[in-house]
């Protein structure tokens, strides 16, 4: 500093100059008097100048040098004296040009010195100021720590940093910033100060600025967040975002999504967060639920802003959260309500106009609804019943602990095993009469639990129907049980007395055919008109006896199939033989068969049947051609169609009804008068079984003037290659 | 017919038939065409027949009889080496079960006469040119 102020003030060449003389004179004199020794010795020249003048000239350098040298010194001080004047007005000046106050201070209080900055912001003169105790300017409230801090400085502690508040002249305060050092020594206090009003203003402005925001954000009700467009980690978070989530703020802040929620969450709202931030409008999530760490899930309704710098990269997004939970559940609740409403004046109509009883009752027992059906089968008015104890008014006493643990158990458990589904059980009629019901429980969850309806009949009557019935059906049991023995004693019965019949027939058959031989053997020709009547007399004798014995063998064959006793005897059979022999039969016995049998039966048609059965069978559609076909031609055919052989009987006669065809499989029937053709019409049902029995089917096709044709489809057995072959004979 | 095997008449018949009526009006059908005709009213009774009479050409031969029925009868002539191959033919009212039977043929009831002569004159004729020959 003082090398500056010095270079500052003073003349560079005139301080040259002077230095230079000052410092050659001496070499100047040296050089003289080596040149006057010099002169002395040797040159004449030098020889003739006197040594006076030498002398003199030593003289005047001596002089000349030592003048020189006090104008140096004096010159030196004068300067000195300058550079201390010039340095004090220095300090001075910068004293007083700064803007911050800089004052002395002794030991007892008062203001040493004060630079006009003091004056400026205190208004005071520096007099005033020196005058008082500085302790004087400092506010009341300030005063004792200002104390203690001035006694600190004394015992020779500096101090940063201090603040206090002024009185300045206008009365107001200025709060000031103190710096000190103490010279304790000298008993000097070295201090500045800065006027910190306006920045403490300042400052407070911006407090309330802050805290007006603040104030606000924490007293919205949503929650409120901001989040680093760069990192999406929290940077603010209201008061009710805090109270949402249940994490403290400084828990909050510099974290992010991945800090509080499941991956899954986290993920999709950090992406939604960048979305938000990429399409740079507002964006609404209308329904999102989380989890929060004390009220369980919520559900939020959430709006995000992104926030942009200035040359709209993405800085902030702002959340704004909506709490819906309550609104969202008050909804549903109402339109539960609504709901509820709706079904249950649905219900109501349902119940009011329902053709059977229909009582409702709550979880607590109590009957809820009682329609007037239920007024007609319990006896008991709407009016009386609404608000009683179910159990006790409609319930028999032997079954209301089955329906009051029923009850308990569907509230606990939700099994009702009676519920749903149609029961019959007992109700009490007014007047304690204990009558049959029908009923169907339906549970349906109401907002108090469960509302139980019961559609309820009165089955008295039917009870009654059903008994008669059940008596009925009884009756028919027995009836039929007692029908079906005498049928079985009938078949039976039938079954020996065909068989005792049958015993006596076989003896007369042969002995009358013993007499037709004998007789034919007779050749006296005065006898032969008596032998011709005895004759004649035995045929028909003979042929009545075989239409008896026919006769108990259908009637045998029908007691064996009614008391299924039908059994097969299956052989190797040709088919062809079976045919030729009903047809000789037929044709030795001489029956009117004017135009013929046409015979058209495939060679080897051959089948593993009961030979004796399927012979009957045949014979008898060929006995019925004969019977009914009027004497017009009979068509026999018979062929094989693959594993079936098929045998049709045609003739061209009367002919059967429709009506008629439907039952003449049956037993006991016949389709023409019993006056007209005699026998017991059991043929055909035996011809059927028999076929059926062989796995076949009998057919007819008939129109009535135009003849009947029986189809028979037979399925072709395999038979038994080592079975013997045993002859069959006819008789 | 009425041919003679070893000096006896081979025209022998024996009816196993419980029947009477019936055995008897076989008997006098079958004699009156010459046949020596022998009756046993059951399957034991014709066993212990046979020994004693001339062996027959033909054994018509019943099937349910008290005593030994005709199954019985015929298992136990099967057994007898000379009578095993004797003609047997089965008169009977149903025609059942008798193909158990190793038969010549089966006559239903009520017979038929001329059948019945037929059949005996065809297995007699056919026994005895077989004895013979």
């Amino acid at each position: 500093m003082n090398s500056i102020h010095r270079e500052r003030n003073k003349d560079p060449t005139k301080t040259l100059g002077r230095n230079f003389i000052g410092k050659m004179l001496p070499f100047v004199f040296l050089l003289v008097l080596i040149s006057v020794i010099f002169s002395l010795s040797r040159n004449s020249i030098i020889k003739s100048i006197p040594i006076v003048v030498l002398v003199q000239l030593t003289t005047i350098f001596i002089l000349g040098y030592i003048l020189r040298n006090s104008y140096v010194e004096l010159n030196r001080v004068e300067t000195k004296h300058k550079l201390e004047l010039e340095r004090r007005s220095d300090y001075e000046k910068l004293f007083n040009l700064s803007s911050d106050m800089i004052c002395m201070a002794t030991f007892d209080g008062h203001f040493k010195q004060v630079n006009s900055a003091f004056e400026r912001i205190l208004g005071y003169s520096s007099k005033d100021l020196l005058e008082r105790p500085f302790l004087e300017f400092v506010h009341p409230d300030d005063y004792e720590r200002t104390k203690e801090e001035f006694e600190k400085l004394i015992m020779g502690i500096g101090s940063v940093d201090f603040e206090n508040r002024y009185l300045s002249k206008d009365g107001t305060y200025k709060v000031l910033g103190w710096t000190s050092s103490v010279m304790k020594d000298e008993g000097i206090i070295f201090a500045a100060a800065r006027d910190l009003t306006k920045m403490k203003h300042a400052n407070e402005e911006m407090r309330k600025a802050y805290d007006f925001v603040e104030a606000i954000l924490d007293n919205v009700p949503n929650m409120i967040f901001v989040k680093d467009a760069q990192d999406l980690k929290f940077l603010k978070f209201n008061k009710a975002g805090e109270e949402l989530l249940g994490f403290k703020k400084e828990d909050l802040l510099g974290k992010n999504d991945y800090d509080f929620f499941p991956k899954n969450e986290a993920d999709f709202f950090t992406s939604k967060d960048q979305e938000v931030l990429k399409g740079k409008k507002v964006f609404e999530i209308p329904e999102e639920t989380i989890q929060t760490k004390d009220k369980g899930s919520r559900v939020l309704r959430t709006k995000k802003i992104p926030v942009f710098n200035a040359d709209g990269s993405p800085r902030y997004l702002v959340g704004i959260s909506e709490d819906i939970t309550e609104f969202k559940k008050i909804n549903e609740e109402r339109t539960r309500n609504e709901f509820a409403l709706k079904r249950a004046s649905l219900i109501n109509g349902l119940i009011r106009y329902s053709l059977d009883g229909v009582v409702g009752m709550n979880v607590e027992g109590v009957i809820t609804s009682w329609n007037s059906q239920a007024e007609k089968i319990f006896g008991w008015s709407e009016a009386e019943a609404l608000g009683k104890d179910l159990a006790s008014l409609i319930i028999p006493h032997e079954y209301r602990e089955a329906h009051s643990i029923g009850l308990k158990k569907f509230l606990l458990t939700g099994i009702g095993p009676i519920l749903n589904t149609r029961i019959e059980l007992v109700g009490l009629r007014k007047g304690e009469v204990v009558f049959p019901i029908e009923l169907t429980v339906i549970p349906i969850p109401d907002n108090h639990g469960w509302l139980f309806y019961a559609y309820v009949r009165d089955i008295s009557d039917r009870k009654i129907i059903e008994q008669h019935q059940k008596n009925l059906l009884q009756q028919e049991h027995l009836a039929r049980e007692a029908a079906e023995q005498s049928v079985a004693m009938r078949d039976d019965f039938l079954s020996i007395a065909a068989h005792e019949l049958k015993t006596p027939l076989t003896p007369i058959s042969m002995q009358l055919q013993l007499l037709e031989r004998s007789l034919n053997k007779v050749t006296s020709t005065d006898s032969f008109s008596i032998n011709k009547n005895l004759l004649e007399i035995t045929k028909n004798s003979k042929k009545e006896v075989d239409r008896l014995a026919r006769l108990i063998d259908e009637l045998l064959d029908v007691s064996r199939i009614s008391a299924g006793r039908l059994t097969l005897h299956k052989r190797k059979t040709i088919l062809n033989d079976l045919i030729k022999q009903v047809i000789d039969r037929h044709l030795n016995l001489n029956v009117k068969v004017v135009n013929g049998i046409h015979l058209d039966v495939k060679e080897g048609l051959t089948g593993y049947w009961d030979a004796s059965r399927l012979e009957s069978v045949i014979e008898n559609l060929v006995t019925n051609a004969i019977k009914y076909g009027e004497g017009k031609p009979i068509e026999i055919k018979a062929w094989q169609s693959g594993d079936t052989v098929i045998i049709l009987v045609k003739d061209q006669g009367i002919g059967i009804c429709d009506e008629d065809q439907k039952k003449i499989f049956q037993k006991f029937e016949r389709a023409v008068s019993v006056k007209k053709f005699s026998g017991l019409g059991l043929g055909l049902y035996i011809s059927r079984k028999i076929v059926e029995a062989h796995g076949g089917v009998i057919k007819l096709a008939s129109k009535v003037g135009h003849g009947s044709t029986f189809r028979i489809e037979l399925p072709i057995e395999r038979y038994e290659e080592t079975n013997p072959d045993p002859l069959s004979i006819s008789t | 017919m009425n041919s003679e095997v070893n000096g006896k008449r081979c025209n022998s018949i024996l009816i196993v038939e419980d029947e009477k009526g019936i055995q008897e009006i076989l008997k006098m059908a079958l004699e009156m065409e010459g046949y020596q005709v022998f009756t046993a009213d059951n399957g034991k009774e014709g066993l212990e027949l046979l020994p004693k009479m001339p062996t027959p050409c033909l054994i018509l031969l019943d099937l349910m009889m008290p005593v030994m029925n005709g199954w019985e009868f015929a298992e136990a002539l099967s057994k007898e080496m000379t009578l095993a191959t004797i003609p047997v033919v089965i008169v009977t009212a149903y025609g059942e079960r008798a193909e158990s039977i190793p038969s010549k043929g089966v006559l239903k009831k009520p017979i038929d006469l001329d059948a019945l002569l037929r059949i005996a004159n065809e297995w007699c004729e056919q026994w005895c040119n077989g004895k013979r020959g």
